[in-house]
């Protein structure tokens, strides 16, 4: 699931076409405090890093430069209040533009030479670092003013998000081909068969992804070790010790 | 091995060092981001490390704590007695399934330390209680790195000043240049061709190790062989059989030092991070039994993988130069 994050309304009114079922798009509103609100209620399920290992945030929103114009992608942030510092991983994304984002508290008026100001970043990473791997919160920011936010007004923002669909697009099509959703292994027949504990649960998962690792057929293994005759659990150990000794005498 | 970081981490701290200069420079495309401390990104919790190893960065980064080490109990110490690691770099650009260092660090990032004098001097000091047996390409490949960095040749230099030292640069690598001190030890790991593909990524393949042992020879250079770690595969015999076999025929054994031969084991700390790294490799999902704090194999399958190059290095006259791991 791509879960994209939008400061203001007007963003979020020009991304609103990306949605499907495996996106949705999140109004912070404005500010770290909004913003890290805003992924811990997306995320307040109870959920595990396990849980959202397919998951992905994506911060999308208009910033200030005092000279950088454009589509950037964050390879680091800075919340300025505390001076710490931010890297997510640039491992998802190629060919945009990268910079360094400062996230403020309020409006920069005289922003420094070569960055990007907002007002959400530095939030949106700390609390999504929380349960997301630091590829999968990506932070992809365009020029909207350079400090001087008078100009800045709802139709200037949709339109220049709307100037970089495309990109934004491109960006999370190769994302979603990027994500592995993990496989579970299904081995309960053989939870079944042996009358499995939870310790020896975890044995046969690993006994079955050994085997498969091997080139061999681990359900073939179980069977030629006795799995069907078991009639109880001391049967199901005594089964999966000769399983054991089947894949560690392969040669 | 030279690998295209497509973005270094630089350390404030690092930037005015020659090694960190010699090294951007030999990345002029790469995105280089200034960091505070190298631990800000390569300790960040749940890192995708399986992801990174596609395109590993590289930290450029001064340590300022301890630099030397005393080395791991299960590590072979040649029958020297005082045995350290120096921690010049952290990671490595090769990516073997089975590596220690994917269990120990929860990235594939490299870090470079580039305060290297700061190193040469810590190790000057613990000279002063008398000689010492420094691995220096310990929680890294230095080899895989001197197109990178300028670390192995800096530690051969320091080993050449110092006869006290006995220095062991250990590799995969296809390394070009060797000095014939007989204090600088070049060990090379050296295993057969499948596992090599199947385990051993992005490394040299055993004929070009090969060449390169027998270019180390050539020039005088003391080499030691390591067939370590043996890893269990289907039809394991046949395999290594064959591999001891070509290395008979390909290396003349009487110009090694000493040989080391061990079977793969690992932190029991370390293993589930492995098996993270590498959810589907057999070198590490193995059923292993596990032995004061250790992964390691059955006792008699040890046996079993340590016999076949055992057994034909004493048949071929070379018993004398066998350490073995048990």
């Amino acid at each position: 699931m791509i879960h994209i994050f939008a400061a203001i309304d007007c963003e979020v009114k020009a991304l609103k076409h990306l949605v499907s079922d495996d996106l949705e798009i999140v109004l912070t509103g404005i500010g770290k405090v909004n913003a890290a609100f805003a992924v811990g209620r997306t995320f307040h399920h109870g959920l595990t890093r396990q849980d959202l290992s397919s998951d992905v945030i994506i911060n999308i929103g208009t910033c200030g430069s005092k000279d950088l114009h454009g589509l950037f992608i964050v390879n680091k942030i800075t919340d300025d209040a505390t001076g710490r510092d931010y890297y997510p991983d640039i491992l998802r994304v190629e060919g945009l533009n990268e910079a360094s984002l400062i996230t403020v508290d309020e409006v920069k008026t005289d922003p420094e030479s070569g960055y990007l100001y907002d007002m959400e970043g530095s939030a949106i990473y700390q609390a999504g670092s929380k349960l997301i791997s630091p590829d999968r919160i990506i932070f992809l920011k365009m020029v909207s003013d350079n400090g001087d936010v008078g100009g800045v007004t709802e139709e200037s923002v949709n339109e220049l998000v709307e100037s970089f669909l495309p990109e934004i697009e491109a960006l999370i099509k190769s994302i979603n081909e990027s994500i592995v959703t993990p496989s579970n292994d299904n081995n309960d027949r053989l939870y079944d068969l042996l009358k499995a504990s939870a310790s020896m649960k975890v044995q046969i998962d690993e006994f079955m992804r050994f085997a498969r690792s091997m080139g061999e057929d681990g359900n073939r293994v179980f069977d030629e070790a006795g799995a069907r005759e078991v009639t109880s659990r001391a049967g199901g150990k005594e089964v999966i010790s000769r399983v054991r000794s089947i894949l560690t005498h392969l040669s | 091995m030279c690998a295209a970081f497509s973005h270094i981490y630089l350390e404030a701290r690092a930037e005015n060092y020659s090694e960190t200069k010699s090294i951007l420079a030999r990345f002029p495309e790469s995105t280089v981001i200034r960091i505070k401390h190298y631990k800000d990104v390569f300790n960040r919790p749940a890192q995708d490390a399986a992801l990174q190893n596609r395109s590993k960065n590289l930290i450029l980064a001064v340590n300022d704590g301890k630099k030397i080490f005393d080395a791991s109990p299960v590590c072979q110490d040649f029958g020297m007695g005082k045995f350290y690691y120096a921690e010049s770099a952290m990671n490595c650009v090769f990516s073997c399934d089975y590596c220690f260092l994917k269990g120990m660090y929860g990235t594939s990032n490299v870090v470079i330390f580039v305060n290297q004098e700061d190193y040469l001097y810590e190790c000057e000091e613990k000279l002063k209680d008398g000689p010492m047996y420094l691995c220096a390409s310990f929680d890294t490949d230095l080899g895989a790195l001197s197109k990178v960095s300028s670390w192995m040749n800096k530690w051969e230099e320091f080993a050449s000043s110092h006869s006290d030292l006995t220095l062991e640069l250990r590799t995969k690598s296809v390394v070009d240049s060797f000095k014939k001190d007989s204090n600088i030890i070049y060990a090379f790991t050296l295993s057969p061709d499948e596992v090599i593909s199947r385990f051993e990524k992005m490394t040299p393949s055993l004929d070009a190790r090969i060449a390169c042992v027998n270019q180390a020879i050539a020039k005088g250079a003391q080499v030691r062989l390591c067939f370590d770690p043996l890893i269990y595969i289907k039809n394991f015999e046949l395999c290594y059989n064959e591999f001891v076999g070509k290395i008979l025929q390909s290396i003349d054994l009487s110009c090694v030092r000493d040989i080391s031969i061990g079977t793969f084991r690992i932190s029991s700390d370390y293993l589930p991070n492995l098996r993270k790294a590498c959810p589907d490799s057999s070198a590490v999902l193995f059923p292993f039994d596990r032995e004061d704090g250790f992964c390691v194999y059955p006792a008699k399958l040890r046996e079993r993988l340590i016999g076949i190059i055992k057994n034909e290095l004493e048949k071929a006259g070379y018993g004398n130069k066998l350490y073995i791991i048990p």
